[in-house]
């Protein structure tokens, strides 16, 4: 119990503890410790920010990886979700499927780009369809394994009141598995994140990940890293977010 | 029901045996019963006789393979409404609310829908019935273990079945909550005067209880004896009637422990 409660002191190393690494960093690039081709500043980095951030050129890649995200994001989970629930519900869709949905979640989706891009050319489509692919799976998965888990003794108990189907699957199968979907999507959404940032490396004239990528050919090392911190950022507030979501809908737990 | 019935429920025969491990397990072995309309009956015996199992084919839950169960002169093959469970964990929907969870058993059926207003006031009554007026929203988390079994029972009743089967429905419950819901119980049965089957393993409770207690051996489970319990209500615990009749049915449980386990009298 001791051992989980954090005293104020604890505190003080849980926010002093990077300010000082930056400090260290300062020193280190600024000091000529190491060249600044390799390793810019801190201030540098942040200098190069603002920079980005009113010339718009920030703005440019941010929101075309944001709106490329968002929208395969959706595809993957509306998708998932569906047939996570009809292959959970019908044992001869999950039959179908099985063989097949093992072998191709084994992909890599990085490994998928090469083929996407030769089917669908190098324009938004083949970005948003890596996307999906990039949080469908996760979803998929855990969507069937919280209807597969649905507890029986709470089924039983609809069997009693004679409810049909879609009684049953609206009010006790889907808020059953609510808690493994939404593991599930919160998986999704670094899967979806990750897949974006691959696609926009390999094939892309706009995005972070070419915003990234692009900096290092131009030798621009403080670009490089405006957009991993962005990444880092953005990746722990969509995860705040669906932790948010989770204590709000599953309030029950 | 035009002609005179003679017993409401009938069980005739029946055998259950389950496959475990691929062996084939005798769980109850030749039970004959007939319980009469509006009786209160307890089914009393150790823990994995069979009681659970019997009272799930009496509700349809589970199949009857060997034997047959009559309810009302009809087969049971399904569960149907005119039975209702309360199970021996409350099985309540955590994500719904003790109001939503009490509605959620109205069942309508396609001749009688009822109106939404009826529906509030059913909920209504049955959660004043039970005990839970001012807890209509909370959530079962909220609840202690004896409230939320109370909203399971009132979940039982909403159907308004014409036999309610329970299943140790305070086996969870300290002493004082236990007695307290078995006079709830015993004041729900005679305002409804529906036909009541009990599970318990607590004699004392099946005497204060039941108007005939079923006494069932140990695995496999069939009917030791029946025991027809004449005392007046509001039964007195510590009269010396009462003791009787509990150390009547100890005296049957105590005739198969001593075979066999003769060294626990040391
Ligand atoms: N679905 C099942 N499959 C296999 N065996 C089962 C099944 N259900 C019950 N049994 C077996 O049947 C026996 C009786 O179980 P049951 O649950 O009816 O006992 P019980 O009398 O209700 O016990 P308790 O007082 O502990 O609740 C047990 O030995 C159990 O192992
Ligand atoms: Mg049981």
């Amino acid at each position: 119990m001791d051992r989980n409660k954090r005293k104020p002191v604890d505190y003080l190393i849980i926010v002093f503890s990077p300010i000082l690494l930056l400090f260290i960093w300062q020193f280190v690039s600024e000091g000529g410790l190491v060249n600044t081709a390799f390793l810019p500043s801190p201030v540098k980095v942040l200098q190069t920010f603002i920079g980005m951030l009113s010339n718009g050129r920030f703005h440019e890649h941010f929101s075309a990886s944001i709106v490329r995200v968002s929208i395969g994001f959706c595809i993957g989970t509306v998708s998932g979700i569906t047939i996570g629930i009809l292959s959970g519900l019908f044992k001869k869709v999950d039959d179908v499927l099985t063989v097949l949905f093992s072998v191709l979640r084994s992909i890599p989706t990085i490994g998928l780009i090469p083929l996407i891009i030769l089917w669908l050319g190098i324009g938004e489509i083949s970005k948003v369809v890596i996307i999906a692919i990039g949080s469908f799976w996760s979803i998929l998965l855990n969507t069937q394994s919280g209807i597969s888990g649905t507890d029986v003794k709470l089924l039983e108990v609809a069997r009693i009141l004679q409810k049909d189907k879609l009684t049953v699957l609206g009010r006790i199968i889907l808020p059953a598995s609510l808690p493994s979907i939404i593991t599930g999507i919160r998986l999704g959404i670094s899967g979806a994140w990750r897949s974006v940032i691959a696609a926009e490396m390999i094939a892309s004239m706009r995005g972070i990940g070419y915003m990234i990528q692009y900096a290092r050919e131009m030798s621009q090392p403080a670009v490089m890293f405006v957009g991993l911190f962005i990444l880092g950022i953005i990746g722990l507030a969509l995860d705040l977010i669906v932790k948010l979501l989770e204590k709000k809908l599953i309030f029950w737990s | 029901m035009a002609n005179e019935e003679i017993n409401q429920i009938e069980i005739r025969g029946v055998n259950k045996n389950f496959a475990i491990d691929k062996k084939s397990v005798d769980v109850l072995k030749d039970i004959n019963l007939e319980f009469k309309r509006g009786e209160f009956v307890c089914i009393v015996g150790a823990s994995g006789c069979g009681k659970s199992t019997l009272l799930r084919m009496l509700s349809g839950l589970e199949p009857v393979e060997q034997g047959e169960i009559v309810i009302g002169g009809e087969k049971v093959l399904a569960p149907s409404l005119k039975t209702g469970m309360v199970f021996q964990e409350s099985r309540l929907f955590p994500w719904l609310s003790v109001e939503k969870n009490v509605e959620f058993g109205i069942t309508r059926s396609k001749a009688k829908r009822s109106k939404p207003a009826d529906k509030k006031k059913v909920v209504e009554n049955l959660i004043q019935l039970v005990g839970l007026k001012g807890f209509e929203k909370a959530i079962p988390k909220q609840l202690s273990g004896g409230m939320q079994q109370r909203v399971s029972i009132a979940r039982g009743l909403i159907n308004n079945p014409e036999v309610l089967l329970l299943d140790e429905p305070f086996g969870a419950l300290d002493a004082i909550t236990k007695i307290n819901m078995q006079n709830e119980i015993l004041r729900i049965w005679e305002s409804e005067r529906k036909t009541m089957i009990l599970v318990t393993h607590d004699i004392d409770e099946a005497v204060y209880l039941g108007d005939k207690v079923v006494v069932l051996s140990s695995r496999p489970g069939s009917v030791r004896k029946i025991i027809n319990v004449d005392l007046p209500r509001e039964r007195d615990r510590s009269s010396p009637e009462f003791a009787a009749v509990c150390s009547k049915i100890y005296k049957e449980f105590f005739k198969d422990a001593k075979i066999k386990e003769p060294e626990y009298y040391i």
